[in-house]
């Protein structure tokens, strides 16, 4: 029972939680070194994920190059190299084509039937030219000189020349004829392109030499 | 003692750095150039699949007959029994005789190949010149030179010569034909 006297002469403190005056304070210096520290590890493990991300990537890219490589079937493949390679040189063979036919009807029509004959012909085609070599045998000196004409006529047949003139014991006079003629000229395409026509003129004007 | 934590945290952090991060990384980026390689070629290769597809499907659209009259007319070697027997045939039907057919052997074939300019060795198509001496009347070769230039397998004559007789009717043609083959 509480008589409120003092029964002791002991200062009592009154009965009162104690709060603790801790306060805890975090450096500046703390916080850098848990940011670095924390980026540090974050960074470490996604390294570590970032790389076995990328090891896997390249090894599934190498399987898929395999399986890639094997969908080409090689002998296909070669074939097509093969029929392109034909193809092209065929094309340019072809353009190259030269038909020598044609120079008979231009000697034939250019040629004087009466006073004129060739006896020996050499043609050779190279170097981007064909070149003509033709001995022969005229009637007279009037007669080379209109052959001379003649050839001169005929744009096809390039730098005409009639040389080594020689009169024989017979009165008639034997000369050598060369000249040039463009490839072009006689292109195969060209001839083809003509072919009606040409024909026609090989029924009415072919002779021999 | 009170910052010797932090400085340990900051110690390892640049151990991290310095001894893991930093050298991976160098790995990272030697990795990504492949990856970045592998996905062209990866690329490239679906490219060259589409172009594969696309040239077969042409190539099927080749009728047969044609390719074998290309290949008839560019052979994949000189073929030159054939080719004798080609001409042969195309002379005997304008009357013209083949009398003799020179360089035809291998040892000739050979040497010709062997001595082409350096132009020719870049073609993909070889060539090889024939000489032949043959035994015609004058339009009758004439008819047989036409054949020559539309025959199917492809032949240029590259030189001619003759002389006229002075009383046979029928003339000696000597002719180089030159022939080619794809290599």
């Amino acid at each position: 029972m509480d008589t409120g006297l003092q029964s002791s002469f002991i200062p009592k403190r009154p009965i009162t939680p104690t709060v603790a005056n801790t306060k805890v304070t975090v450096s500046f210096f703390t916080i850098i070194a848990l940011v670095l520290f924390f980026v540090a590890l974050a960074g470490s493990i996604g390294v570590f994920f970032y790389e076995r991300y990328l090891t896997q990537n390249i090894a599934s890219a190498d399987a898929d190059l395999v399986r890639a490589q094997g969908a080409f079937d090689p002998n296909a493949i070669k074939t097509m190299i093969r029929l392109d390679s034909r193809l092209t040189s065929a094309k340019s063979l072809l353009t190259s084509h030269i038909a020598l036919s044609p120079l008979f009807d231009i000697l034939g029509k250019s040629t004087l039937k009466r006073s004129v004959r060739f006896k020996t012909l050499d043609v050779s085609v190279g170097d981007g030219k064909v070149s003509l070599v033709m001995k022969g045998q005229a009637t007279g000196f009037t007669a080379i000189a209109l052959q001379s004409d003649s050839f001169g006529k005929d744009k096809r047949l390039q730098s005409p020349l009639l040389s080594d003139l020689a009169l024989d014991q017979t009165g008639a006079v034997s000369f050598t004829f060369t000249a040039t003629i463009d490839p072009s000229t006689l292109a195969y395409k060209m001839v083809q392109m003509n072919e009606p026509k040409t024909q026609s003129d090989t029924a009415s004007s072919v002779t021999t030499p | 003692m009170r910052n010797i934590i932090p400085f340990m945290l900051i110690v390892m952090a640049l151990g991290a750095f310095f001894g893991y991060i930093n050298p991976r990384y160098e790995a990272i980026k030697e990795l990504e150039s492949q990856k970045a390689s592998r996905d062209q070629t990866l690329a490239k290769s679906r490219e060259l699949q589409t172009l594969r597809d696309d040239l077969l499907k042409r190539l099927n659209t080749f009728p047969t007959r044609d390719l074998n009259r290309l290949e008839k007319m560019l052979p994949d070697n000189i073929d030159n029994v054939r080719l004798i027997i080609d001409i042969s045939a195309l002379a005997a039907k304008r009357g013209v005789v083949v009398k003799n057919v020179k360089n035809i052997s291998a040892a000739t074939i050979a040497d010709q190949t062997k001595n082409e300019s350096s132009s020719d060795k870049n073609n993909k198509y070889g060539s090889v010149v024939l000489d032949m001496t043959v035994t015609a009347s004058y339009d009758n070769f004439i008819a047989f030179l036409k054949d020559l230039e539309k025959s199917l397998r492809l032949v240029d004559v590259v030189s001619l010569t003759f002389t006229a007789p002075e009383s046979s009717p029928t003339y000696d043609f000597t002719i180089g034909l030159k022939t080619y083959w794809l290599k």
